[in-house]
């Protein structure tokens, strides 16, 4: 059972070094509010994958985080994420570091409640 | 009995008001009233009065156009503005974003869609959104609120936000930044003079003790202070404005 839940900005650490989750593209975790955190080198091959500037990349799909230190991903008006294209995400290749790390390397208590994620022997 | 219920509003006046912030001296002349903060000594520029320019080659709409201001207001009544709250401004509170990514536009559409929250409280902030006069960058400055209006940027109930101008400098990566501070010093130097706030009311967001924060005093904006505190980085700044100021023809 994992206790620690790790932190969106981290990018290296495995939580659990035995069992590696296989996202389901489910989607849910693209629906819930909150900040999709862009972290370096995310925003120019983000914008490279779709075709754009830097500048209409930032200016196109971006906002501050709340907390004003860098960017995030826009949201629509029920919360998802403005790359959620029906029940896939139109930059899965590229998607940013917070996306691709959950849930192996961050989390939070009663994610698997919500999360279809399969579990797999990370040995194998 | 009556008289003592007539003394109980004259005590309750009394005790309010020794609660009440100082707001500087009238006129615009130089703040002294700031405790925390002192000038460093035999600083010519800072203590500048409110002087007009001394006849410079250049008239203050052409100032502007080197500024590149971009008016680009958050709707009134919404977000940042959805309570209007009169101002005549007596300072500028100078700001850094301390935001790697995002330059002014991106900056102007945050406050314009109203993603830049803060709780309130009481004492704290009043309003539930920042929000700010001016951005600047290496190519423009984004107005996003009349000065006749006060912002949410500096000390929440205090002076620096019910009398002060807030300039929020950018830094984020690929934005020159001494093309920024020296687009900040232009637009100092024009709202200076068409407000006729003299260069000692030209503050850094630091100078605000804010209630209930610790430390009071934000080492903002950053990139000019020193060890967290105003120095020679900052006084070079003054001068900047300074210079810029009587670059103005009277």
């Amino acid at each position: 059972m994992m206790h620690n839940h790790g932190s969106p900005t981290n990018p290296d650490v495995q939580l659990d070094p035995d069992v590696y989750f296989v996202c389901q593209r489910c989607t849910a975790c693209c629906k819930w509010p909150g900040d999709v955190r862009l972290e370096d080198g995310d925003v120019p091959r983000i914008a490279a994958f779709l075709g754009l500037t830097e500048q209409a990349f930032l200016e196109g799909f971006t906002r501050l985080r709340s907390d004003r230190q860098g960017l995030s991903l826009l949201e629509k008006t029920n919360h998802e994420c403005i790359m959620l294209d029906g029940s896939s995400c139109r930059i899965h290749p590229v998607k940013p570091d917070q996306c691709a790390g959950f849930p192996n390397r961050w989390n939070f208590p009663g994610w698997r409640d919500v999360c279809q994620a399969v579990g797999v022997s990370a040995a194998g | 009995m009556k008289r003592v219920c007539c003394l109980i509003p004259l005590v309750a006046l009394c005790l309010c008001s020794l609660q009440c912030y100082p707001i500087g001296p009238p006129g615009g002349g130089r703040d002294s009233w700031n405790p925390r903060y002192t000038r460093p000594a035999g600083d010519a520029v800072a203590h500048e009065s409110a002087a007009p320019p001394r006849g410079g080659s250049v008239s203050s709409a052409a100032l502007l156009r080197e500024v590149h201001l971009k008016v680009d207001m958050v709707a009134r009544g919404t977000y940042g503005r959805k309570v209007v709250r009169p101002m005549t401004p007596r300072y500028i509170t100078i700001h850094s974003t301390e935001n790697k990514d995002a330059g002014a536009s991106l900056h102007a559409l945050a406050l314009k869609r109203g993603t830049l929250r803060s709780g309130m409280r009481p004492g704290g902030n009043r309003i539930g959104y920042l929000i700010w006069h001016f951005t600047v960058d290496d190519g423009v400055a984004i107005q996003h609120m009349p000065l006749s209006e006060q912002g949410e940027h500096a000390d929440f109930d205090g002076p620096g936000n019910r009398l002060s101008i807030g300039i929020e400098m950018c830094e984020n990566r690929g934005n020159n930044w001494s093309a920024t501070v020296d687009r900040s010093a232009k637009l100092t130097a024009y709202l200076m003079y068409r407000n006729h706030i003299p260069l000692c009311n030209v503050v850094p967001h630091y100078h605000w003790p804010r209630r209930g924060k610790h430390p009071p005093n934000k080492n903002c904006p950053h990139l000019l202070l020193e060890n967290g505190r105003p120095g020679a980085r900052w006084q070079a700044f003054l001068k900047r404005v300074n210079f810029h100021y009587h670059r103005i023809a009277t």
